[in-house]
């Protein structure tokens, strides 16, 4: 699954610690669904979309 | 499942005491295997022989002291395992996870090397569950670290 989570939160001017906080969780899992290793749950998912202002569709994309 | 129930202070004060603990329990075998390694590898200075044989375990108290230190030093580390990081979530559920797997194939590896090659070796439960928590530590701080 690809995503636009680090285009978006450089758009935020956030860093990883900043985002992560923010979610209310660790800097590490912001790096890895960054990074495709890890894809976060459907919660998580949500509350991304809501804090950069756009739809989960557009923030998460299954690759075909 | 969740077996995080201890707060995350705990974590320090755990690695704090398995430290002591370590160094009060294992400094004599160090001790000697440092000096037969070092004898082997120069047989003309034997330093066990060279140095004081005053050890940990008589200045500290005896046998009974220093197993006490090693049952310490294994419970510290299960309070360590069983402390939670300051940000629980799920990718640090799943690297725990493989954490463990990695800490499980390990001590099994080590326990086939060990019967393969040397089958007088007596592989007790203290150096597995040492090797296991040992291996679980390096493993999640490494994988925690890299991610």
């Amino acid at each position: 699954m690809k995503n636009l989570v680090k285009l978006e939160r450089v758009r935020l001017d956030l860093t990883q610690s900043q985002l992560a906080e923010k979610l209310g969780v660790s800097r590490q899992t912001i790096h890895a669904i960054e990074r495709n290793k890890f894809n976060p749950s459907v919660v998580l998912a949500i509350k991304m979309a809501k804090l950069f202002g756009v739809t989960v569709e557009y923030l998460f994309d299954v690759e075909e | 499942m969740r077996i995080q129930i201890l707060p995350n202070w705990c974590k320090k004060m755990s690695l704090i005491i398995f430290l002591i603990a370590s160094i009060l329990s294992g400094g004599d075998d160090f001790v000697n295997g440092f000096n037969a390694g070092r004898n082997e590898a120069a047989p003309s200075y034997d330093m066990a022989n060279a140095t004081d044989t005053t050890t940990i375990s008589d200045l500290i108290g005896g046998e009974t002291v220093v197993n006490f230190f090693q049952l310490l030093a294994i419970l510290a580390l299960v309070g360590y395992i069983l402390s939670r990081e300051k940000v629980e979530d799920d990718y640090l559920n799943i690297i725990r996870l493989e954490s463990y797997q990695i800490a499980f194939l390990l001590i099994c590896s080590f326990a086939l090397v060990l019967l393969i090659f040397n089958v007088d070796y007596s592989y007790g439960l203290f150096d597995s569950l040492t090797l296991f928590l040992w291996s679980y530590l390096i493993v999640f701080f490494v994988k925690k670290r890299i991610a």
